[in-house]
């Protein structure tokens, strides 16, 4: 009999266990008041019983302090270094020499509309130059408008003074980019460029855009992405067929970039005839 | 049991209870392991009383080991382990022929169900399964069982002469 009541009582007590463990794993913050209480009435006594040791406390706790530091540093340098490795590997960096610099300012919200500029702590020290192409592992940030001793400024992408000579698309027709959308047309949505194509060609939504080039590869050597043509705009009457265009670099969100160190040709080009066959 | 608790209940339970806090702050730990001590009260009064007991004793230790700051996650799990170790413990009295053996296999069954409780948890939430604290927890509770435990039941069975419980 005795067992028996036992039997009863064992069962029941286990299927709350079994009910409280449940709980407590679907709902972890359920038990926080019993386990409060427990604490109130267990705490005192283990604090009792502990021997105080109050100078290796406040050690290891410096100790954990500065290693939360350390592990912080790392995890930023890690991911600038993957950011690095990113711009190096990237297809607008081979063959190319670059500095890499990070961006450390921007252009305050208050300034008039439409400039957009960034500050790179690369500058006249590191072989930095006015016209020069800025880069980062998405494709074209900009170019460098001014140069200091140790940083330089640059006009990002989606300035209003800033004008991209691009091709488009596989066939590489020619066009200009700027923020600005031509008269008769609406605006742009926010983050989004205008294209203008040189004489009528032909562009659909989805071609690619690369720079086309500059003369002595100042201010833009050729062939870096641009962007993606969104829409083309139909034709409300503006000269030549119009598109909006998604630029490949977010201009908000711009860290480590790259400039490309390109200087005036001083090798003659050879010239060349067909070999006859 | 359920009518009015007899002392020797009542010395189980702060027994328990000592045991749990002293295991929770002051115990040596070799590279994380304790020897348990709330397991040998718990086996001390299964192989004093049988199974049934083992097992509710077991269930109240291994809840007041779950409540004990920092107490174990989830709340309640301990209580289970503890109560199917005292439950086992309980039985080798039963199907075993008693020697001085006896309760140093009955704590090392009890030690392996608690410890494999642990890292079957562990597993169970993707963590690290630390073996060899899990070894020498075991072994550590043998090895102070074979002091304690004697001490224990002797202790349990003067009770008992007394009619105190």
């Amino acid at each position: 009999m005795d067992n028996h009541r036992h039997g009863r009582l064992l069962a029941t007590l286990v299927a709350l266990t079994v009910v409280t463990v449940g709980v407590d794993l679907s709902h972890p913050g359920l038990a926080d008041p019993v386990r409060s209480g427990a604490a109130a009435v267990f705490g005192p006594l283990e604090s009792l019983v502990s021997p105080a040791d109050s100078a290796r406390v406040s050690q290891l706790t410096h100790e954990r302090d500065a290693l939360q530091l350390d592990q912080q540093q790392r995890r930023l340098e890690a991911s600038d270094t993957r950011a690095l490795g990113d711009l190096l590997a990237s297809s607008s960096a081979q063959g190319r020499r670059l500095v890499p610099a990070r961006v450390v300012g921007f252009t305050p919200p208050g300034t008039p509309s439409g400039t957009r500029r960034v500050t790179i702590d690369a500058g006249a020290r590191d072989g930095i130059t006015k016209d020069l192409t800025v880069i980062n592992a998405g494709g074209l940030v900009g170019r460098v408008v001014s140069v200091g001793p140790w940083t330089a400024d640059v006009m990002v992408i989606g300035d209003k003074d800033l004008t991209v000579g691009v091709r488009v698309g596989t066939r590489g027709v020619l066009g200009s980019l700027s923020p600005r959308a031509p008269a008769p047309l609406a605006p742009r949505a926010d983050g989004q460029l205008s294209l203008a194509l040189v004489q009528q060609g032909q562009v659909q939504a989805g071609d690619r855009l690369t720079t086309l080039g500059s003369v002595g590869d100042r201010p833009f050597v050729p062939g870096i992405p641009v962007g993606t043509v969104v829409s083309v705009d139909p034709q409300h009457g503006q000269l030549g067929r119009t598109a909006a265009v998604a630029p490949s670099v977010d201009p908000s969100t711009i860290d480590i970039v790259g400039v490309i160190l390109t200087g005036p040709r001083d090798t003659a080009r050879t010239s060349d005839s067909p070999k006859p066959t | 049991m359920i009518s009015r608790p007899t002392p020797l209940i009542v010395l189980r339970v702060v027994l328990v209870v000592v045991a749990a806090i002293l295991g929770a702050s002051v115990l040596p730990r070799p590279g994380g392991a304790t020897a348990d001590l709330v397991l040998l009260v718990v086996v001390a009064g299964a192989l004093m009383r049988g199974a049934m007991t083992g097992a509710l004793l077991g269930l109240a230790a291994g809840w007041v080991v779950d409540l004990v700051p920092p107490g174990g996650s989830p709340l309640g799990a301990a209580a289970l382990s503890y109560a199917a170790a005292g439950a086992l413990a309980g039985l080798t009295r039963r199907f075993g022929t008693w020697s001085a053996l006896l309760p140093v296999l009955a704590t090392a069954l009890a030690a392996l169900v608690i410890q494999g409780t642990r890292l079957l948890v562990a597993a169970a939430s993707g963590e690290l399964l630390d073996w060899s604290r899990a070894g020498w927890s075991v072994l550590l509770t043998v090895a102070v069982g074979t002091l304690v435990l004697p001490l224990l039941l002797m202790l349990e069975r003067a009770m008992v002469r007394r009619r105190w419980g």
